[in-house]
């Protein structure tokens, strides 16, 4: 093992290429990583388009692979369990705990993210479109049950603990809650699962293409509004409205990313409902919104991105895959794709044809 | 008191008339209340330049009074005190009980809310600008403790009370923002002041209201003369918050363009709680985005979604709890032939709260 194949980035819209990197030592406090699964996200794909991204970077931030290498000194996963090598993980950087956002209990702003890091810079494996993936000393890390499979530990960190951490700040949903879901995606299906498993009566999924619904109802989806069928706001509206008895859903989750999405969920919102906004990750800029409506309905708005959740949140939402969420998920992952295959995979990702495309860099 | 001088709302924009109205027969069950004070509130000077507004109507609906005449069958009040003639208190009418609202622990929006009731049907007194009010049987009706000055009643701000505790409530040593220097903004200023915040900066103006704002209580204020954009103002709380950002902003001031301001202000992870947002003034430029990406918590709170629990915890908070000079808030007294002065001094933003003692 001298040398790893990695899928780099190069800049906007070009084909991600493959190239070799040498693997470093292992030196003390660092783990080395064979990578199993990644998940292509849609910020990967965003990125491959954003005329401001700088590459070369090996993309993959949500991750799941085996312990190839332990440096020395690491004995334990971040709940005090041995670690040893051939076990299954999920890590990050270990956050600095001396930084303002570490100080606030915010997910550290200083740390690297994997994923993110120039691939032109020492150890250069750093993302998880890689075969190997080099974990700087004293990294977080954290064991994936034995008879948890890797799709669902996958899952665990797309998004889910972010999901997790927004219903927690939300206060929750309460037994019974009807339940919006705006967007039909990865997301969407985190607000979705979790909805139904704490206790939502009805969870109606808005969004497309119908293939996409057809998953949400296969995991639990009472309801689904497409958008083809349903092309405006106002249609939208009137859609939910007559599907929660003219009241309104007690809860709206944002997960579309759609800049008119939130103008949307404020008007479906019951009176004193609860309105969780995690899709808007993408800054484009102010959009018309009516503040009025959350003074006059009484909403609560919450807010929550993965760059604010502590790693918590991440044991939380393996658990919850592990032991509380029945559905069968496994089947969000759609498309597979060896890495010499990764453009195919940013490609099935953005004609929404995949739920969710994963990368196998081990085959 | 067989007849009762009221101030009445004849049509948008004409002067306040004063009215002769016959005192009804008290029911079984009724109360008949002489008004002490009843404040001059934004929403009636709003409603009286709205064109779509109807008259006739007795405005005034944040009031104290003295309990004139008890119908038969009344002998407490809400929190099971004993009621009798001559107690001071403050009223509602009590909620159906079996809508929707009232359901799921909102404030009831079938019963009537004195202060926005026609004048020409009987029992025609049914606002505060009044000297007397008429409450139909079974009211909700709260006793004002004798130590408590009737100024320190009619100021309240429960609905304040309420937004900060869906909130989550202010932490101890919390930095505070208050957008708007008017009365919405004083009860969030001593509220955020007695629940331990370390420092509340209060933005709006004229000098007069901020100037009342530091004696009851602000730590730093920003004149909106002073700082007249958005960008402006944006910067200097960011001075003043250590670079950061105020863990908590609360909006006060009505302005349709503070809730993007507000949200550019409040820090990563921070609450914003918007109560000034009453009226609807259509869609606005806001970036969704700070939402998710400085996962800020967002609440709104409107007197008609306060249970009237919190009537009865803002009356006790105002006795006992608020140790800040709030009767200096109340800066114009007018009698009842004098209300359109009263209406004046509110949109000239010199008073700060003015109100009417209808039997003065």
């Amino acid at each position: 093992m001298g040398t790893s194949k990695a899928a780099v980035f190069m800049e906007p819209l070009k084909p991600l290429e493959i190239q070799e990197f040498p693997i470093p030592e292992v030196e003390p406090g660092a783990v080395l990583v064979q990578m199993q699964m990644a998940a292509v996200c849609g910020s990967d794909v965003h990125k491959w388009h954003d005329s401001s991204a700088k590459g070369p970077m090996i993309f993959g931030h949500e991750n799941v692979g085996s312990v190839a290498q332990i440096g020395r000194g690491v004995v334990a996963d971040a709940l005090g369990r041995p670690l040893k090598e051939g076990d299954r993980v999920v890590f990050r950087a270990a956050p600095c705990g001396r930084c303002p956002s570490c100080t606030q209990g915010l997910t550290c702003s200083v740390n690297p993210l994997y994923g993110y890091i120039p691939s032109d810079i020492p150890p250069y494996i750093r993302g998880g479109f890689s075969q190997y993936i080099y974990l700087d000393p004293s990294p977080w890390v954290l064991k994936v049950p034995d008879e948890m499979s890797t799709e669902r530990a996958l899952l665990a960190v797309i998004g889910n603990h972010t999901t997790l951490l927004g219903l927690e700040k939300i206060g929750g949903i309460h037994t019974a809650d009807t339940v919006v879901v705006q967007g039909a995606g990865p997301i969407g299906m985190g607000g979705l699962i979790q909805s139904k498993i704490s206790g939502a009566s009805r969870v109606i999924v808005i969004g497309g293409p119908k293939s996409r619904l057809d998953l949400a109802k296969e995991i639990g989806a009472d309801d689904t509004v497409d958008i083809d069928d349903y092309p405006t706001p106002e249609a939208r509206i009137d859609r939910i409205r007559e599907l929660t008895g003219s009241i309104g859903p007690d809860m709206v989750i944002e997960c579309s990313g759609a800049p008119s999405a939130v103008q949307e969920g404020l008007e479906m919102v019951r009176r004193g409902g609860k309105y969780l906004v995690l899709g808007q990750a993408t800054d484009y800029g102010q959009q018309p919104i009516n503040p009025s409506l959350i003074t006059r309905k009484a909403i609560r708005v919450e807010g929550a991105i993965a760059g604010v959740a502590p790693y918590s949140y991440i044991v939380r939402s393996l658990e919850a895959m592990n032991s509380v969420v029945s559905y069968p998920v496994e089947k969000l992952i759609t498309h597979r794709y060896a890495l010499e295959d990764i453009n195919d995979a940013f490609k099935a990702h953005e004609s929404y044809e995949a739920m969710i495309p994963v990368v196998l860099p081990n085959g | 008191m067989d007849v009762s001088k009221a101030a009445v709302f004849v049509g948008p924009q004409r002067p306040f008339e004063i009215q002769e109205f016959p005192v009804p027969e008290v029911g079984p069950g009724a109360v008949l209340v002489k008004m002490q004070m009843a404040a001059v509130c934004g929403s009636d000077v709003h409603k009286w330049h709205d064109p779509k507004s109807k008259g006739p109507i007795i405005m005034g609906h944040e009031n104290v009074g003295l309990v004139a005449q008890i119908g038969r069958g009344i002998a407490e009040d809400a929190v099971g005190q004993q009621l009798k003639e001559g107690d001071r208190i403050v009223f509602r009418a009590a909620p159906c009980g079996r809508c929707y609202d009232c359901t799921v622990g909102l404030s009831c929006h079938v019963t009537p809310h004195y202060g926005m009731l026609p004048a020409d049907q009987a029992p025609y007194l049914t606002g505060g600008f009044s000297e007397y009010l008429y409450l139909e049987p079974h009211p909700w009706v709260l006793k004002i403790p004798d130590e408590m000055s009737t100024e320190r009643a009619v100021i309240g701000n429960h609905t304040v009370l309420l937004g900060i505790e869906k909130i989550d409530g202010i932490h101890l040593s919390d930095t505070v923002v208050v957008q708007g220097a008017g009365p919405i903004g004083m009860g969030a200023l001593v509220q955020t002041k007695v629940m331990g915040a370390k420092k509340v900066i209060v933005i709006g103006g004229p000098n007069n209201r901020l100037e009342l704002a530091k004696e009851v209580g602000a730590d730093e204020v920003v004149d909106i003369a002073d700082y007249p954009t958005p960008e402006a103002r944006v910067e200097r709380v960011k001075e003043l918050t250590r670079g950061i950002g105020p863990d908590v902003v609360v909006e006060c001031s009505g302005a349709s363009t503070a809730v993007q301001e507000g949200l550019e202000m409040v820090r990563k992870g921070g609450k914003y709680l918007v109560i000034g947002q009453a009226t609807d003034y259509g869609q606005q430029p806001i970036n969704p985005s700070l939402i998710t990406l400085k996962a800020v918590r967002m609440e709104g709170a409107m007197a008609s979604t306060a249970p009237f629990g919190y009537i009865v915890r803002s009356v006790e908070a105002m006795n006992s709890v608020i140790s800040f000079p709030v009767e200096k808030l109340i800066t114009h007294k007018y009698p009842l032939a004098d209300i359109n002065e009263a209406i004046k001094v509110h949109e000239s933003y010199e008073a700060m709260i003015p109100v009417i003692m209808p039997n003065d």
